[in-house]
């Protein structure tokens, strides 16, 4: 086994912070001895620090499954903080795993997992500490020459558009990864046997390359070639190698009940983020707003059965020791039988004080049954998600909840002890109005006054962020606000709260207005990226960090503009970045769905109703798995319950289309 | 499921239940030890883990009142982030009574690598906290200097006359901040032994990598807890530079009428040791 880089590591521990964070040795830790070359060694990274990356379910699931199997393993790593970066550099320490404390190059994958765009640069950085070059072609330069290199490959769902990275990544993994996980490895073990058996580095490489193009879900972007107009969009985007495939359409488990995963979650031994027992109810969503990225790259929703839930929760408290469990989904009230789950599993353990919480809730779904079994032992926080200030903006966005779904969510909270309330909104949303900007005001102190029906010291935070336009989404047409649009929106607000009790918080307008430059960028903006990163800028997700000046200096010398990747609206027939990866949905359905949008049309939940036709369940020949038959209570969309009409006063100018957008929005320049 | 449809009436002829007493539990001494890389693991995040630890243990302890329930776990002298021990104590008040041998035999299993249930008494409750007991503790040290990033050991012999003069000091001011004021203080009340380690001794783990002078030392916890480090920085003032490249607590000691006892000690505890 290559040796451990840990006596060069410790001397140096004593000088950074938080040092626990590079120790390894957490409860249910997975750490072997490394076997023959056919073995498949993974070093699976998370590109953010250590408190960010270990409660990440991904990542542990592909840890899990790839340690159970002989013919391959997995270890971990974490991106370092500052300060040790630069120790490791000063005494040349490349980046290393947890479980043994090996260098990177001991390995023969090494995979990101990326939940956000702004942790790209983060990306190139460890690609970079791991000793190899941060572009693929010069790795496989490398590799010509004569030197093994490991491969890179990427996942998550901050690459469902994956051109940005593309320059630096040699494959990228597009959808769920617990299969497609194996059959990377097959062929990462044919390329180790290979070169044990004396095949040159450089053509090992490109016979792994060429298995992997032809997986279902892979994708190689050094396959593929890209021509450009004057204007710079593009004009055409095509595989160049036998194999590699027009489209590469994401995979998906048809069934979470197969993989009850993670078996042994990770228990810390410093603080983290998310330091709960987390367990994975449902993937995927099907409600359809048309903001959200997550809600479409992962359709169709597979609920977990409801006898695995209350399983994992029992192996898993026994396990961990966690004393509060967390049902994890992109929107857990929707779990077709959440009342009935919640209150069994907040029972099962009560008596062993651990508590339930269930992250962000629809409103709509949300009951005083609901509310009356998670608190049972303790009040864990509580966040709602609107979105959007007015139920016309709701409709545009199809986030289906009335203004009578949020008052009586919150009378149920409010009512059943709870003091203090989060609600999330968005400013920038495709044809929003001042109204719609005060509007989120208006329902903040409406928040207030029924809080105050049940205690003086009711409070609510109303938390806000840009909104970024997102690769297949509907809305990856439109254009986004610009900092200063975003920034006046936000200052609006700031003077319209007028109770002291309704707090603001909200997310820096120019770092979303790189997160929109790094969704629904194309090839050409790795230049950027890579210039950032040589400028020292990581961490550009953590707002001490963020440099807009830095992205800003990058554009220029790369001769990119901001303009063209977020300040504009993109026509029908304009090739997309991304329009070479498919998540199932047909474009056609995006684009209407599109002009649905700006005439308010809605789109309801298609558990309940009739299908619409979005294209993914024929795609893969999978169907919504619910596990019961009975809709959540409570007023949710499509079981009956009519929703408020359209507003009349909205005289739905269509935008889109290359027109302009509505004279009552500033056009930003 | 549906929601609770409302008080359901009381039959009058049900006697009113007494309210329940609170419960005293049973309350145990434990002394672990924190070696190798757990030494990185401070001592906030150790109590999170040892909550941790009992729930997977099976062991359930009581928990305090309040909005946010704690269980009872009293912690005695905090341990700095990266230093070792082989003597660390905590106080905890279980729901049931166990015998010793049984709670470290169900807690060492589930245990961070590193750390290790080394004993367990019973104790009365209402003992005398443990960090208010506690007057000093013995430390063995790994004095070294950091050249290039690696550790060199110090010459022993240098050594050795430099520990012997301070011992022969009759005090030794030195500088001290407090409330971000810079104070004078005499070290020397509070230095009861500095002596170069026998590196044949097979208590010593010397690690290759840690390449040290191994030190003894005594120090003070009351008024003060002193750091070995603050030797290192003595001796470097006096001209031999060096560093604590490694701390490892060795033993805590309370003062039971003028004589020096383990916190575990029968005498200080006065009762017998659990079945």
């Amino acid at each position: 086994m290559p040796q451990s880089i840990w006596p060069r590591l410790e001397p140096l521990l004593h000088k950074v912070e938080k040092p626990a964070r590079y120790i390894g040795g957490e409860g249910n830790l997975i750490a072997r001895e490394h076997g023959s070359a056919e073995q498949a060694k993974f070093l699976l990274a998370f590109p953010d620090t250590y408190e960010i990356g270990l409660p990440n379910l991904g990542l542990q699931i592909l840890y899990e499954m790839l340690n159970e199997r002989a013919e391959t393993l997995a270890e971990r790593t974490y991106s370092p903080w500052s300060d040790l970066e630069e120790l490791m550099r000063k005494y040349r320490i490349p980046l290393f795993s947890l479980e043994n404390h090996l260098p990177a190059d001991a390995f023969d994958v090494i995979g990101f997992s990326c939940a956000s765009e702004l942790v790209f640069t983060n990306v190139l950085n460890m690609i970079d500490l791991a000793g190899l070059p941060v572009r693929e072609l010069d790795r496989t330069a490398l590799a010509e020459g004569g030197t093994r290199v490991p491969l890179v490959i990427a996942g998550g769902h901050a690459v469902s558009n994956p051109e940005p990275l593309a320059s630096f990544i040699d494959a990228f993994v597009i959808g769920d990864g617990e299969e497609v996980i194996f059959e990377v490895a097959a062929a990462v073990s044919s390329h180790s046997t290979s070169l044990e058996s004396g095949t040159a580095p450089g053509a090992a490489r490109r016979d792994l390359m060429h298995e992997l193009l032809r997986i279902p879900g892979v994708y190689v972007p050094s396959a593929y070639t890209i021509d450009y107009r004057s204007d710079g969009t593009i004009s055409r985007f095509g595989p160049v190698i036998e194999g590699a495939q027009e489209v590469v359409e994401k995979r998906v488990i048809p069934s979470l009940a197969d993989f009850p995963y993670p078996r042994r979650p990770l228990v810390p031994l410093t603080e983290v983020v998310h330091d709960r027992l987390n367990i994975e109810v449902f993937r995927g969503c099907q409600r359809g707003c048309r903001f959200c990225q997550a809600g479409m790259i992962t359709r169709p929703t597979r609920e977990r059965p409801k006898s695995q839930v209350r399983e994992m929760v029992t192996t898993g408290l026994a396990l961990t020791g966690q004393n509060e469990v967390s049902l994890l989904s992109l929107s857990t009230a929707d779990y077709s039988g959440i009342e009935s789950l919640a209150a069994a599993v907040a029972t099962e353990h009560a008596d062993e004080r651990v508590s339930v919480s269930l992250p962000s809730l629809r409103v709509d779904a949300f009951t005083v049954g609901l509310a009356s079994e998670i608190q049972k032992v303790k009040k864990t926080g509580l966040t709602f998600a609107p979105e959007a200030g007015t139920w016309r903006m709701r409709r545009v966005i199809n986030k289906l909840i009335a203004d009578d779904d949020l008052f009586g969510a919150v009378e149920s909270a409010f009512s059943q002890g709870w003091r203090r309330m989060k609600l999330y909104f968005m400013v920038g949303l495709p044809t929003e109005r001042e109204e719609d900007v005060i509007g989120i005001a208006e329902l903040g102190r409406n928040v207030i006054e029924i809080g105050r029906k049940f205690s003086k010291g009711a409070s609510a935070t109303l938390s806000v962020g840009g909104f970024v336009p997102k690769s297949h989404t509907p809305f990856q047409w439109t254009q986004m606000d610009d900092a200063e649009t975003l920034r006046s929106k936000i200052d609006l607000l700031k003077t319209s709260l007028k109770v002291r009790a309704l707090k603001l918080r909200w997310h820096d307008p120019e770092a979303s207005v790189i997160e929109g430059l790094l969704s629904r960028g194309d090839r050409r903006v790795g230049d950027v990226i890579e210039r950032v990163w040589q400028k020292g800028g990581v961490f550009q997700e953590w707002s001490e960090h963020f440099d807009y000046g830095l992205w800003l200096t990058a554009l220029d010398d790369a001769g990119l503009s901001l303009d063209f990747y977020c300040f504009r609206e993109r026509s029908r027939d304009e090739i997309l970045p991304w329009d070479h990866i498919s998540v199932g949905i047909y474009r056609d359905w995006l684009w209407s769905d599109w002009e649905a949008a700006t005439a308010q049309e809605v789109v309801e939940d298609c558990r309940w109703t009739p299908c619409y036709d979005c294209g993914v369940c024929m795609e893969f020949g999978v169907e919504n798995l619910v596990v019961s038959t009975t809709a959540p209570a409570g007023g949710s969309q499509g079981t009956g319950r009519s929703l408020p009409p359209p507003s009349t006063e909205d005289s739905a100018q269509g935008i889109g289309h290359g027109d302009q957008a509505p004279d009552s929005l500033e056009t930003p320049q | 499921m549906t929601v609770a449809d409302g008080a359901v009436a009381v039959s009058a002829t049900v006697a009113p239940v007494a309210a329940p007493e609170r419960p005293t539990g049973h309350r145990y001494r434990i002394r672990y030890s924190k070696l190798g890389r757990a030494r990185f693991v401070g001592h906030l995040d150790l109590a999170r883990i040892l909550e941790r630890t009992f729930r997977r243990a099976s062991l359930t302890t009581l928990f305090s009142e309040g909005f946010t329930p704690h269980p009872k776990i009293s912690f005695g002298l905090a341990l700095p982030v990266g230093w070792e021990s082989r003597a660390e104590y905590l106080d905890v008040s279980l729901v049931d009574a166990i015998g010793a041998d049984e709670i470290a035999g169900r807690l060492n299993p589930v245990m961070p690598a590193g750390i290790a249930v080394e004993d367990v008494v019973s104790i009365e409750p209402g003992r005398q906290s443990l960090s208010s007991v506690v007057v000093r503790a013995d430390y063995s040290v790994e004095l070294a200097r950091l050249v290039d990033g690696a550790w060199v050991p110090i010459n022993p012999d240098k050594l050795n006359a430099e520990l012997l003069a301070i011992l022969g000091s009759q005090s030794l001011i030195a500088p001290r901040m407090r409330k971000g004021i810079e104070v004078e203080e005499d070290l020397r009340p509070l230095i009861f032994n500095l002596r170069v380690m026998n590196r044949a001794n097979p208590a010593i783990t010397c690690r290759d990598h840690l390449n040290g002078t191994s030190v003894e030392m005594t120090l003070a916890t009351q008024s003060r807890v002193v750091r070995p480090e603050e030797i290192a920085a003595l001796l470097s003032r006096r001209g031999l530079a060096a560093e604590a490249a490694l701390v490892r607590r060795e033993a805590q000691y309370a003062n039971l009428n003028g004589e020096l006892v383990e916190p575990m000690s029968q005498m200080l505890l006065g009762s017998k040791r659990a079945e």
